[in-house]
């Protein structure tokens, strides 16, 4: 039987850093309820702990051009490690600190049962990420950690900061 | 005065140049932390990358940082003197906003003008800040046990 699991996506820098603490306070909450962990993460930024299929950034840093002409191959990548995912785990529930890496799987993974928990940017006060605003509408759960952040996301819940 | 420079994980090589060009810097002590593929210079100690970044929070009278939440949350934890400069190489620009926020309720002075930026250090070493407090993050238990539901 495929382990229940719950798949973390994040990606690298900050995202990376708020998913560590997330998830140093969630495993031994999983292991009770004997929930595995597995991950996407971006570039190889993987935190240690559970084991992680890596994928590029959904866009590039510097470049618009580059983001646009490398999309499909990126949007194929996730299909496939979606695919080795879904053959090798029960996903019961996907946890994700952004950025947009997270889109994908998410709305993927909502179809076939999954809780999606979605928890906005710590750097976010008074503007929205453009994945915070795809996810606000995929989401079972959506968390922010800055109160300001309330007025443009009025079902989200406020959770306090990693 | 000891100032330590900190661009993160993403480069941000407009910021480092200026540095590097500006004579009120050759006035103080500077280190430079320049990101991954980050401008490399002779005048002051830089590097690249170092996973004990602490010790250079420690020894620093001012931190002069890209507006990167993860560096911001832990200066202010350590109650260190920030100078915030939104990376805007970058193509997002999010760091306007937390920098922003910083700026205006006196945690920080955020600078988006490289003219004003040694006048901004000087500012930052006076100034009055006001301390960061925050809930910690107290929702572990029910994600938990929505997704396991």
């Amino acid at each position: 039987m495929r382990p229940r699991a719950v798949l973390f996506i994040y990606g690298e820098g900050g995202h990376r850093a708020q998913m560590k603490r997330l998830y140093a306070r969630l495993a031994p909450r999983m292991e009770e309820k004997g929930l595995v962990a597995v991950g996407i993460c971006e570039n190889g930024d993987e935190l240690d702990g559970f084991v992680n299929y890596s994928q590029r950034g959904m866009r590039d840093k510097h470049s618009h051009l580059k983001s646009y002409i490398l999309l499909p191959v990126r949007l194929i990548h996730s299909f496939l490690i979606l695919v080795q995912l879904v053959v090798s785990y029960r996903i019961e529930g996907v946890i994700s600190t952004g950025p947009g890496i997270a889109i994908v799987p998410s709305i993927a993974l909502k179809l076939l049962g999954a809780r999606i928990v979605f928890i906005e940017s710590w750097s976010r006060f008074e503007t929205t990420s453009m994945t915070g605003r795809v996810m606000y509408r995929v989401a079972d759960r959506f968390y922010i950690q800055n109160r300001s952040l309330q007025s443009h996301y009025p079902d989200a819940i406020y959770g306090g900061l990693l | 005065m000891k100032i330590f420079v900190t661009v993160g994980t993403t480069r941000f090589n407009t910021l480092i140049r200026r540095i590097i060009s500006e004579g009120f810097f050759e006035n103080h002590e500077c280190i430079l932390q320049t990101g991954p593929g980050g401008m490399m210079t002779k005048k002051f100690e830089c590097f690249e990358y170092t996973s004990e970044i602490d010790r250079y929070y420690d020894w620093a009278d001012i931190v002069v940082s890209h507006a990167g939440a993860g560096s911001i949350y832990r200066l202010l934890s350590l109650g260190k003197r920030i100078v915030l400069v939104p990376n805007v190489d970058r193509i997002d620009q999010h760091q306007l906003d937390i920098a922003t926020f910083m700026h205006n309720n006196n945690y920080a002075i955020a600078v988006y003008d490289f003219n004003v930026l040694s006048r901004a250090i000087e500012n930052a070493a006076a100034a009055d800040f006001i301390s960061f407090e925050s809930l910690e993050f107290f929702v572990a238990e029910e994600i938990i046990t929505f997704i396991d539901q």
